[in-house]
C-alpha cells in the first residue's frame, strides 16, 4: 500500500510517542514528511534517518507550536523544502496534571498554549497553501479526556474539548475549499506521556477498557493514516476514538 | 499558476490578468466571466472564504502579503472609534477617505448613510490590482540584507517571504495592512490640508 504517494505531511510533536508513530506510518504510505519537534532534536533526526533508510523522505524542523513566529517558520520550511502541504497532523501536546484547587496558572496556561493555541496557529498557517491549492487534510490529535471526566487534568480536558469543537467548526468552515478537518482521540496509549497514570492506576484503568489492554502508538497512527487517505474522502468533522472502548 | 519574475517591474495589465485568473479559479468561473469592474460579492457572489482563496493565490503569485482588513477596519485603531464609522454608518470623513482611497470605485457610491459592512462588497478586480501594484512598489524598497548572517536574501517562490540562501533564515513580507495603513494616514493628512 502506498496510498499517500506524492503527498506531503507535517506532523508536530513527531519525535516521540504517538507523533513518532504517525510520522513513520505516513512516510511508509509514501508521504514526504516534516518531523516537527520542540526539544528532542536527536530523536527527531534518528526518526528521519530511519524513514530515509526505509526508502521514505523525511526532514526535521524545530518549533514551539505555541509561538506564532516559530509556526510561521515551520510551515514555511515545509513549503520551501517539499513544495506544498497536503496533510497537517497537530499532535504536539503537553500534560501538567494537578487538582484544580492546587493548579498553578502557569500549568493551566502551558497546556492551553501548546494543546489548543498550538493547533490553531499551525492550522491557520497551513491554510494559506491549502486554500490556494483547494485541497488539504488536517488531523488533530485529541484525547478521550475531552469526553471522559476524570480528576486532575481539567486543563488538558479543556484543551482537548476545545480542540474537538475547533475540529467540527473548521470542518464546516473549510469544506467549500476541499479541506477536511478531523480528529483522532486516543485512549490510554503506551507512551512516556501516559507513563505516570499507568503506573498510578494500571489495574483500575484496564478494568474500564473493554478490550482489556492499553493501546499502541501505531494503532493511533493507523487511524490517522486512514483519515489522511483517499478512503476517508467523505469524512470531515469527525472525532475518531481509538480507545479500546474506554468511555463507552 | 507560474510565478512572475520579481526581478522586473510587473505591468498593471499583467497584474490584472493574474487577478482575473485567481478570481475565476476561486469561484469556478469560465474565462471571460470576470471583468475588471466586476464586484466580487455583488456581481460574482464571492463569500469571505473566497476572498482568502483569491488572496492566497495572489500572494503566492506576487510574493506579497495582501491586507486582511478593509480600509475602514484598518484605520479605526489609528483614528479612534467613531471617527470614520459611527453606529455602523460611515461618517463624512470616512466617506472622503473612501473616495480617495478606493479610486477604482464610482465615488457616487460612497453616499451618506453607507454602512461600514457594505464597503467590502464593493471590492472589484481593480481593487485587487491597485493593492497589488502598491505592495509590489513597497516591496522594491525593502532591505535585502539577512538579519541573521548579513548575506543577501532572495524572494521565496512558495511563501510571501524573503529567504536567506546562506543560513535559511526567512523574514515575512510586510503585511498589506501595515503598508496601506501608512498610506491612509498620509491620505488623511492630505485631506485635512
Amino acid at each position: 500500500m502506498n496510498g499517500l504517494e506524492g503527498q506531503t505531511a507535517l506532523v508536530t510533536g513527531a519525535s516521540r510517542g504517538i507523533g513518532r508513530a504517525i510520522a513513520g506510518e505516513l512516510a511508509a504510505e509514501g508521504a514526504a514528511v516534516v518531523i516537527g519537534y520542540h526539544r528532542s532534536r536527536e530523536a527527531a533526526e534518528e526518526l528521519a534517518a530511519e524513514i530515509e533508510a526505509a526508502g521514505g523522505r523525511a526532514l526535521c524542523c524545530q518549533a514551539d507550536v505555541g509561538d506564532e513566529e516559530a509556526v510561521r517558520k515551520l510551515v514555511s520550511f515545509t513549503l520551501r523544502k517539499l513544495g506544498k502541504l497536503d496533510i497537517l497532523v497537530c499532535n504536539a501536546g503537553v500534560v501538567r496534571d494537578q487538582l484544580a484547587a492546587a493548579m498553578s496558572v502557569a500549568d493551566w496556561d502551558e497546556v492551553i498554549r501548546t494543546d489548543l493555541r498550538g493547533p490553531f496557529l499551525c492550522i491557520r498557517e497551513a491554510l494559506r497553501p491549502m486554500i490556494a491549492q483547494r485541497r488539504g487534510c488536517v488531523i488533530n490529535i485529541s484525547s478521550i479526556a475531552a469526553d471522559l471526566a476524570g480528576r486532575g487534568h481539567c486543563n488538558y480536558a479543556a484543551a482537548k474539548g476545545g480542540l474537538n469543537a475547533m475540529t467540527r467548526s473548521l470542518a464546516v468552515e473549510l469544506a467549500p475549499k476541499g479541506i477536511r478537518v478531523n480528529a483522532v482521540a486516543p485512549g490510554v496509549i503506551v507512551t512516556d506521556m501516559s507513563q505516570r497514570i499507568r503506573n498510578l492506576a494500571e489495574d483500575r484503568i484496564l478494568e474500564q477498557i473493554p478490550l482489556g489492554r492499553f493501546g499502541e502508538p501505531r494503532e493511533v497512527a493507523r487511524a490517522v493514516r486512514f483519515l489522511a487517505s483517499p478512503d476517508a474522502a467523505y469524512i470531515t468533522g469527525e472525532v475518531l476514538h481509538v480507545t479500546g472502548g474506554l468511555g463507552l | 499558476m507560474s510565478t512572475l519574475s520579481q526581478e522586473r517591474i510587473v505591468t498593471p495589465e499583467e497584474v490584472e490578468e493574474k487577478v482575473v485568473a485567481a478570481v475565476e479559479h476561486a469561484l469556478d468561473l469560465d474565462p471571460g466571466q470576470v471583468k475588471p469592474e466586476s464586484s466580487l460579492t455583488e456581481d460574482l457572489g464571492a463569500e469571505s472564504l473566497d476572498f482568502l482563496d483569491i488572496a492566497f493565490n495572489l500572494e503566492r503569485e506576487f510574493n506579497v502579503q495582501l491586507p486582511r482588513l478593509d480600509i475602514l477596519q484598518r484605520a479605526t485603531d489609528h483614528f479612534g472609534e467613531d471617527t470614520l464609522v459611527k453606529d455602523g454608518v460611515v461618517t463624512e470623513r470616512g466617506l472622503d477617505l473612501l473616495r480617495k482611497g478606493m479610486p477604482e470605485i464610482d465615488p457616487a457610491r460612497f453616499r451618506p448613510g453607507l454602512k461600514a459592512t457594505e464597503v467590502a462588497a464593493m471590492f472589484n478586480v481593480a481593487t485587487f490590482v491597485r493593492i497589488i501594484l502598491r505592495l509590489l512598489e513597497a516591496k522594491r524598497e525593502l532591505p535585502r540584507e539577512c538579519p541573521k548572517c548579513g548575506k543577501t536574501m532572495i524572494e521565496s517562490e512558495v511563501t510571501p517571504e524573503l529567504v536567506c540562501e546562506s543560513c535559511d533564515e526567512s523574514v515575512p513580507m510586510p503585511t498589506g495592512d501595515e503598508i496601506l495603513l501608512r498610506d491612509i494616514i498620509s491620505l488623511d493628512t492630505a485631506l485635512d490640508r
